[in-house]
């Protein structure tokens, strides 16, 4: 795979266009099918499904530890399935570790919970600083102050394995509803760079 | 390290600014939304494995790393999407090279344009299935 394609200097708005001409033309796509993806992606698929996992693993200790165990399962249970034989992996944030994630080859995303990824996800900036330095990153380039006694896990994607960050419930958040939890919950905090409640970070301490 | 990863996480934020909608994203630009939508759409029917497509996309992002980063970020990752996609479609003999240069150079003479692709056109290409 070495040799590269000619077409590849071309601009990549025609070469998105050759594409797709050519292949509806072979019978292998069409254009109601494409769309179809890319509405679901843009309308349907986001953080709010990653965010309505987060709020049942709140609420309801079994799911919690299933979605812990066993991310894949619990999450196609919710109808969040994806790319299949891709796993998913769910950490969880805790008084004592800090998950984050990143995809240090290719941005790769856990799409199905997360939907599509943010800019600075995919920059190489993130994708090289979150490894070797994430405490420093964390705190310079997202606010997020991790102290020294917490441990920082930083999950780097593999062609096996997704991650999603299940984040700490923020205080102050014991009668709300599930789908009041759900609203709370944001994807950079999925992600790992965002705490849920740093707002009021002098009330969680 | 290149000056690209030197520019802080921070900077591309703001130069991206924040989603339109709240916590959701959409594609930047129509060609973005169509390189992803023909990606998943050829993965759905069986065509590859997810972690072949990854793999070539890997290849992408390191031969690409070092390469001049004017280009947006978002531009960036959908070209090389792209450059994987092709890639693995030449690999799995689903495309040929010649008739893919031949398409794209039809497009960027405009002799072809996106309106084969819009639904009841007259002149379109497609199969509906």
């Amino acid at each position: 795979m070495s040799e590269t394609p000619q077409v590849s200097k071309a601009d990549p708005k025609d070469r998105a266009r050759a594409l797709q001409s050519l292949l509806i033309e072979q019978g292998l796509a069409s254009t109601d099918a494409i769309d179809e993806v890319v509405s679901k992606y843009e309308q349907e698929i986001g953080p709010m499904n990653g965010a309505r996992a987060v709020a049942k693993a709140w609420t309801d200790p079994d799911y919690r530890e299933w979605l812990l165990e066993d991310g894949s399962a619990a999450l196609d249970d919710l109808g969040y399935t994806g790319m299949e034989g891709v796993d998913m992996g769910v950490y969880e944030n805790t008084s004592d570790v800090h998950n984050v994630i990143v995809c240090t080859l290719c941005s790769c995303f856990p799409w199905p919970v997360l939907g599509l990824p943010p800019t600075w996800y995919k920059s190489p900036p993130y994708r090289s600083k979150m490894v070797k330095h994430p405490r420093r990153t964390l705190r310079e380039e997202f606010d997020v102050d991790v102290s020294e006694d917490v441990e920082i896990r930083v999950w780097d994607t593999s062609a096996e394995v997704r991650y999603m960050v299940l984040p700490q419930r923020p205080a102050g958040t014991e009668g709300m509803s599930e789908e009041e939890l759900a609203d709370i919950v944001t994807r950079d905090s999925m992600i790992g760079v965002e705490r849920l409640g740093d707002e009021h970070v002098e009330d969680l301490r | 390290m290149t000056d690209e990863v030197d520019r802080t996480i921070e900077e591309i934020k703001d130069a991206v600014g924040p989603p339109q909608d709240g916590d959701r994203l959409v594609f930047d630009a129509p060609w973005q939304a169509r390189a992803f939508g023909l990606v998943v759409t050829l993965y759905r029917q069986g065509l590859f494995e997810w972690n072949e497509f990854q793999s070539r996309l890997i290849e992408q992002v390191q031969v690409d790393a070092f390469e001049d980063q004017e280009e947006d970020p978002e531009s960036v990752y959908y070209r090389q999407w792209i450059a994987a996609f092709e890639q693995l479609l030449a690999d799995k003999e689903l495309l040929d090279d010649v008739a893919l240069e031949e398409r794209t150079l039809e497009f960027a003479h405009g002799e072809r344009d996106a309106s084969e692709f819009v639904v009841g056109e007259e002149g379109g290409h497609g199969h509906t299935h």
